[in-house]
């Protein structure tokens, strides 16, 4: 008994401080329990009416059903009552400011954030658990596979997961109450306009879904494998950038915020790359290679936004971390918060992603058909150059004409807002002036190449393309002021030679 | 334990919160910070708990700074905000046993810490208690429990008197007393200056970011040797007595405020000593005879301007 009493102590003593606050405020709470006993009546009352439906006792596929009513009920419970629920709590904690004191204490910002995502994971485990009696009998009543049930809760699960840290993310955000409640409002369509489609995608539509065909007979397939992990890989990647995201966010601004995102999105970069690369050489097929650039690169543009919002002068604590060596200062340059070093580093990440695309087509030359991925490229080209232009247009236009009326961290909005205008007013102006619509007259706008590119047109997506790169160098010729002063000063603070001496 | 405030800075975009101030307080003492609104206590206080971080300058605890080692000068502080405990379905106990995980203590030595600080801050009664439940003073003990949790050299309390009521002041006042004794260097911002002026050894004042007075309270008293401000307060015949007070050698004003006459009198401690002799041989029966200026309210009153940033 006192084995047990240690070990249970060791576990409470290693165990992050937030889990356990959380899972004890939550034990007390009347919230869980209500949701639990509510969970648990709506289970019996399904499996009990279809137990008395006659057609149990002949049909081969009653497991199955059922199975794909109660999963899609667990699915809806976990994917909307524990994300609002953590959300809410973490938002309410920040607006009330007890986050503050945590940083007072040795307790990092990475352990708030992750403990809140394990006792958000905790929640929806319990709510598994409730559901795990009436997902055995199931099995019982045929028409389905332990593997498939195993596969779907489990991929159920990683959406949950990622749902959980996109809501952690989202109550981060410094933001004021209003901002924060539509941004919730809409996170809350999302999910709720996200999940019939995953539904209809693992268990219902004919062909698609997982359950027909029963998972236990492509186990052992090359295909399944490789999906399935490819699935894993970019959910575990996806959970853990967003958990560095909200870490930074809820960072204090003396910290170096970027460091931790930027290194993990290089590490992620390198080792999906080298997936892909491999997936691409043993299939023979581009398409790993295609989704991993689209995906890195999309990344990358929104990483423009972001870092063209960030602080222009770094604050002393992160100047002393500067390398005091000349070799060492250029890269960490590209790792230290500050507009001028994030906009670099995302145009590098974009560049470079583009060249290892263009470096593996012309080894696997047979993995895309026809022009693909010369217009795949040319596309991913003009996305990145013109989301650094608009991204370089906005902060010109703040420090020249809102400097005293936008804060800096609002720089992403005017980004948006031109963005916006290059996609909507501008082609309807030119469709006033001109009576007629043309495709054309998106160049300018950021959907520009992704319509010329869908539509197999190359010449307009070239065209896209140098207009997007002559609006670059423009832009970026007129900031490079901009770039120079923050080049300049970047460099350690020199040791406080201030004086000891007290003035009492 | 010696903290150093070293020409600490702060500017949020054009305005200059903090400007180039400098002060030192030591183990075994308690310093007062006053100011009006807006004048830089909380800015300073957050950079002394490493919550905010200085434009420039720096402070030491014992020698180690809370720019270039926030981690370890973390240790060093107890911090106490204004702002209260606000986790609403959380009990005393658990938010204590909570912050005391979060400072890396484990098992017994956690629970141990944990009654210690309960039973040194009066809330072991309450410790089943939700925080939401509680009253603004005993919030205020959960807050100071909260930044005793660690044992720190160093405690930097903005406001912890606000809103109390007398008997909670009183005990607060007690409390302060008592960590003093053991040796931690305790800075305190409040705008009851009367409470202040019971406990501090010193004080700091400050106004538009800018220090105004800063030392002991003998230091930043400015004393007047020729010209002294007495309170009195007579058992009856007020109105006889302010005749017979502007009839006397020495006075120069008589002012009456409720039951006590306010009289200036220009001269040293020995005039007003005379003073009260002659009232007494006059037959006047006083029941109370005050020198004013000295006390942290009258200076503060005296050296600020009541301007915010």
């Amino acid at each position: 008994m006192k084995y047990v009493a240690d070990v249970l102590e060791n576990v409470s003593n290693t165990l992050n401080p937030i889990v356990i606050k959380e899972l004890r405020q939550a034990v007390k709470g009347r919230f869980l329990a209500a949701v639990l006993l509510i969970f648990l009546g709506i289970q019996l009352l399904t499996i009990g009416l279809f137990l008395t439906n006659d057609s149990v006792s002949w049909s081969f596929d009653a497991g199955r059903n059922i199975f794909k009513t109660l999963a899609s009920m667990l699915l809806v419970t976990c994917l909307i009552l524990v994300p609002a629920y953590t959300g809410l709590r973490l938002a309410m904690e920040r607006a009330d400011g007890n986050v503050d004191l945590l940083f007072i204490s040795t307790l990092h910002p990475r352990s708030i954030i992750w403990g809140k995502f394990f006792a958000a994971l905790v929640f929806s485990a319990l709510l598994y658990s409730v559901c795990m009696p009436f997902i055995t009998l199931t099995y019982l009543l045929r028409g389905i596979d332990l593997p498939s049930i195993f596969v779907m809760l489990a991929l159920n699960f990683l959406v949950i997961a990622v749902a959980i840290q996109c809501t952690i993310l989202l109550g981060c955000l410094p933001a004021n109450r209003v901002f924060k409640i539509i941004l919730g409002l809409g996170w809350f369509l999302l999910i709720t306009g996200y999940i019939p489609f995953h539904i209809a995608f693992t268990t219902v539509i004919p062909g698609v879904n997982l359950l027909d065909r029963g998972i236990g007979s492509q186990i052992g397939s090359w295909r399944f494998l490789a999906i399935s992990s490819g699935v894993l890989i970019a959910g575990v990647a996806f959970i853990g950038l967003l958990a560095r995201l909200a870490t930074a966010l809820i960072s204090p601004l003396s910290a170096n915020r970027a460091l931790p995102v930027r290194t993990y999105v290089i590490v992620v970069w390198i080792v999906t790359g080298i997936s892909a690369a491999v997936w691409t050489a043993v299939t023979g097929n581009g398409a790993p290679i295609t989704v991993w650039a689209f995906v890195h690169i999309i990344l990358q543009c929104i990483g423009l936004f972001i870092a063209v919002s960030e602080r222009e002068s770094l604050g002393q604590r992160v100047r002393q971390s500067i390398p005091r060596t000349r070799v060492l200062r250029p890269l960490a340059f590209l790792f230290f918060s500050g507009a001028g070093g994030g906009v670099m580093w995302s145009s590098l990440m974009i560049i470079l992603t583009l060249l290892f695309a263009a470096v593996l087509s012309s080894v696997y030359t047979h993995a895309w058909s026809g022009n693909d991925l010369e217009d795949f490229m040319t596309c991913m080209a003009a996305l990145g150059m013109l989301s650094l232009s608009y991204a370089m247009v906005a902060s010109l236009i703040r420090r020249r004409f809102l400097a005293n009326r936008v804060a800096g961290g609002y720089t992403w909005l005017i980004s948006l807002v031109l963005m916006g205008c290059a996609t909507t007013i501008l082609p309807l102006i030119l469709f006033l002036l001109s009576g007629t619509w043309d495709k054309r007259w998106l160049i300018g706008s950021p959907i520009g190449p992704i319509v010329f590119s869908a539509n197999g047109d190359s010449d307009l997506l070239t065209e896209s393309a140098e207009l997007a790169a002559a609006f670059a160098v423009f832009v970026s010729a007129l900031n490079l002021p901009w770039f120079i002063k923050q080049i300049i000063n970047f460099h350690p603070s020199k040791q406080n030679t201030a004086s000891n001496t007290p003035t009492d | 334990m010696q903290v150093n405030i070293i020409n600490l800075i702060k500017d949020f975009g054009t305005t200059r919160a903090v400007d180039d101030i400098s002060f030192t307080f030591s183990s075994g003492h308690i310093f007062g910070f006053v100011g009006p609104n807006g004048a830089g206590k909380t800015t300073t206080m957050r950079i002394l708990a490493t919550l905010d971080e200085p434009t420039s300058g720096d402070a030491t605890i014992d020698g180690v700074s809370i720019v270039e080692s926030p981690e370890t000068a973390r240790q060093l502080i107890g911090y106490m905000p204004d702002s209260l405990p606000t986790h609403r379905d959380m009990s005393v106990h658990d938010y204590l046993d909570f912050f005391a995980r979060a400072y890396r203590l484990v098992g017994q030595q956690r629970r141990q810490v944990v009654d210690t600080v309960e039973n040194f801050t009066n809330l072991t009664g309450i410790r089943g208690k939700t925080l939401h439940a509680l009253s603004k003073g005993m919030k205020q003990r959960v807050s100071l429990a909260r930044a005793l949790l660690h044992d720190p050299p160093v405690l930097v309390m903005d406001e912890p008197a606000a809103g109390l009521d007398p008997r909670a002041r009183v005990e607060l006042r007690e409390l302060l007393r008592v960590l003093s004794e053991q040796g931690k260097a305790i800075l305190i911002s409040s705008h009851i200056l009367t409470e202040l002026s019971e406990i501090c050894d010193g004080a700091v004042i400050i106004e538009q970011g800018k220090i105004i007075s800063a030392g002991t309270l003998d230091e930043i008293a400015p004393i007047d040797a020729e010209q002294q401000t007495v309170l009195i307060r007579p058992l009856d015949r007020q109105d006889d007595l302010c005749k017979a007070l502007l009839l006397m050698p020495h006075v120069t004003a008589v002012n009456q405020l409720g039951h006590e006459i306010e009289t200036r009198v220009a001269g040293s401690e020995q005039t007003c000593s005379e003073l009260l002799e002659n009232l007494i041989r006059d037959g006047f029966r006083i029941v109370e005879f005050t020198l004013q200026g000295g006390d942290l309210e009258s200076v503060f009153m005296t050296v600020t301007k009541g301007e915010v940033q």
